[in-house]
């Protein structure tokens, strides 16, 4: 068990191509970390540069206190898994699972123990002496995750596992990889693409975009206190509402003017804000910090505006309303009781105290505080 | 306007019209087929004949077996046999031990530029439109200094250079369909680069080795023109054999058919049974299954 260390990494490629730009990141031992990101990020080419599969361009990377650079991926200790199983199609799953054992000669009354065991954890036993195309996607994925616990590597890596499965059996199989990690006390590097999943899994979420590392946080951290508009957007779903706007004075306080409304902010970040009087801003505000509906005692931060339901969707548990004033639309995230209708103005109220401010250029947060 | 006809009616009228269309067809294709398997169908007829027989066409006549026995009694035949086995079998062997880790490595090799691959691959391609006629005479000369001339190793060492490109051509579109993801994976779990070969590839190729196998060992069979021009008596192969013949024994329509009706039985029996893989491996890399 140890942990995972990448020092300035950088993966450029023959025709002169930076894919990743210097990457440092300290993974701990037993954490689950996520690496997030859209595609072209080079997530995965990070995760596979850790697997040994990618030259180092330059960097180091270390598991636990062993510079890994000059090491081939046998050596490494390190398991995979894949978003396309890459099972071995000619050999059966227990011999999928025994494969990594049998060449590191172990006996084969500890390579059936292992395979026994893990096939247990993972509820597979029944399906041992099938061929993997005789296999369900998500029983494939199972016999996958399989081949990496038999060999009890320091570090798992999961290079988007869940992506080729159908939407419920991605949930069942999330929970069941990270109830894994619990069991097992293994550092694993999980990628994927889908922020759900990686807010849901990760003890921490790396979250990266063109090679560069955009933040790094546990799901709740990047969350609530984004450290730049690409992370504020990213993460979350329905994604950040953003408007362009300028900070102005207003009844003696501060207010944000989008051009088509004006909303006040709260008295306790008018210190941090306070420098970016009259300038222009990025104004931040999640879906789910905008209501259509609140009781009246309830409305004390929260600022009042018309908009115009432009489009309503029900999702049974909530309603996602896009909406439009003046020239401003944005989404809003409602109560399933919302009365609000198509193509009719509502009141809504935007919950200042979660709002987030980005400076225009460096596309950087201003912090609150 | 509407069609007069009841729906049974236009769909019996239709049917007609296919069974009309598939009945010319079958016709045609019939004749192309026995226009061409005339020569093959005469030569084994004559070899059932006796000489005198055989110098008319005839379709009718009193079958014997008397030509094979003479045929088959020939003691000369059996080096030629020999030989031909021989380059057969470790032709193949060769061409094949050669070729699959030359397809593998074309195929999943990391050279700095990812192009190099196929550049490469190009170059051997272009090998197999050599025609052998075009190195005909370097190739003689340069036998001839290094006293391989009839020489059963010398030919088989052109076999190999022919054949090689023929197996890398064809296995590396298996290759190509093998994802790459599955090597890596048993890289990761600790085969080396040959192991990834013998392991994992070549066992999910097996179709393709068996195709490129077959295909090898009946070119090698039917070549005439290097083994001809290459070797004398001590190394000659059936093919050759077969050209002698009418030299050696005169024209002798009879026996020539049943020898030939012999030499080509192998071939004829291998591409019974590899059918299948062979068109596979032939078509394989073309259309994504």
């Amino acid at each position: 068990m140890s942990g995972v260390t990448l020092k300035d990494l950088v993966k450029r490629y023959p025709n002169g191509f930076q894919a990743v730009n210097s990457i440092n990141l300290e993974i701990h031992d037993k954490e689950f970390v996520v690496l997030v990101g859209p595609s072209g990020c080079a997530k995965s080419t990070t995760l596979r540069m850790v697997a040994g599969l990618e030259e180092i361009s330059d960097g180091q990377i270390l598991i636990g206190d062993r510079v890994v650079n000059g090491v081939a991926a046998k050596d490494r200790n390190i398991a995979m898994v894949f978003q396309n199983y890459a099972l071995y199609p000619h050999m059966d799953v227990y011999k999928n699972m025994a494969f990594a054992l049998k060449l590191r000669k172990f006996t084969k009354e500890e390579i059936d123990k292992r395979v026994r065991r893990a096939a247990d954890i993972l509820g597979i036993v029944p399906l041992l002496e099938r061929k993997p195309k005789q296999l369900s996607g998500g029983q494939r994925q199972r016999v996958a995750v399989g081949r990496a616990i038999v060999r009890e590597p320091e570090v798992f890596l999961f290079d988007e596992p869940l992506s080729n499965l159908d939407a419920k059996l991605r949930v069942t199989m999330r929970a069941e990889v990270t109830k894994l990690q619990h069991q097992l006390e293994t550092t694993m590097i999980y990628v994927t693409h889908d922020q759900v999943e990686a807010m849901t899994m990760g003890d921490r979420i790396v979250i990266m975009k063109d090679g560069y590392i955009m933040q790094v946080g546990t799901p709740l951290e990047v969350y609530d206190s984004p450290d730049n508009e690409f992370v504020a957007g990213f993460i979350g779903s329905p994604a950040m509402n953003f408007f362009r706007a300028k900070l102005v004075q207003a009844d003696g306080g501060l207010a944000v003017d989008t051009g088509s409304f004006q909303v006040k902010v709260p008295k306790e970040y008018h210190d941090a804000y306070g420098s970016y009087k009259d300038k222009d801003v990025t104004f931040g505000m999640r879906p789910e910090n905008i209501a259509d509906d609140l009781p009246e005692d309830s409305r004390g931060q929260w600022e009042k505006l018309n908009a115009v339901v432009r489009l309503i969707e029900p999702l049974g548990a909530e309603i996602i309303l896009e909406m439009e004033s003046g020239q401003q639309r944005f989404t809003a995230r409602v109560d399933p009781q919302s009365k609000s209708r198509l193509n009719q103005t509502a009141q809504v109220y935007f919950n200042m105290r979660k709002m987030q401010l980005f400076d225009v250029k460096t596309e950087q947060v201003i912090p609150r505080r | 306007m509407s069609d007069p006809r009841t729906i049974q009616e236009i769909q019996r009228s239709i049917r007609t019209k296919k069974a009309v269309r598939m009945t010319v067809l079958t016709i045609f294709v019939f004749t192309v087929a026995i226009l061409y398997f005339s020569p093959v169908l005469y030569m084994h007829l004559s070899a059932f004949k006796t000489e005198y027989d055989a110098v008319s066409p005839s379709l009718f006549f009193k079958p014997t077996l008397d030509t094979f026995q003479k045929v088959l009694g020939d003691e000369t035949m059996y080096g030629y046999l020999k030989n031909s086995l021989f380059q057969v079998f470790v032709g193949t062997i060769i061409s094949l031990l050669l070729g699959i880790p030359a397809a593998f490595a074309l195929t999943f090799g990391k050279f700095k530029y990812r192009t190099t691959n196929n550049k490469i691959y190009l170059w051997f391609l272009t090998t197999i439109l050599l025609p052998p006629v075009a190195v005909i005479i370097p190739l003689y000369t340069w036998f001839q200094t290094v006293n391989l001339i009839d020489n059963r190793f010398g030919l088989m060492i052109i076999y190999v250079g022919f054949h090689v490109p023929i197996v890398v051509w064809m296995l590396h579109s298996f290759f190509s369909d093998v994802p790459v993801e599955i090597l890596e994976a048993a890289e990761i779990d600790g085969c080396s680069r040959f192991q990834q070969l013998t392991l994992i590839a070549a066992p999910l190729v097996k179709t393709g080795i068996i195709a490129a196998g077959l295909l090898v060992a009946v070119f090698i069979w039917n070549e005439f023109f290097l083994a001809f021009n290459l070797t004398g008596n001590e190394a000659a192969t059936l093919p050759v054999y077969m050209a002698r013949f009418r030299e050696q024994q005169g024209m002798f329509v009879a026996q020539l058919s049943a020898a030939s009706t012999v030499v080509i039985l192998p071939a004829v029996i291998f591409g019974w049974i590899s059918q299948k893989s062979l068109v596979k491996g032939l078509t394989a890399g073309g259309v994504k299954g």
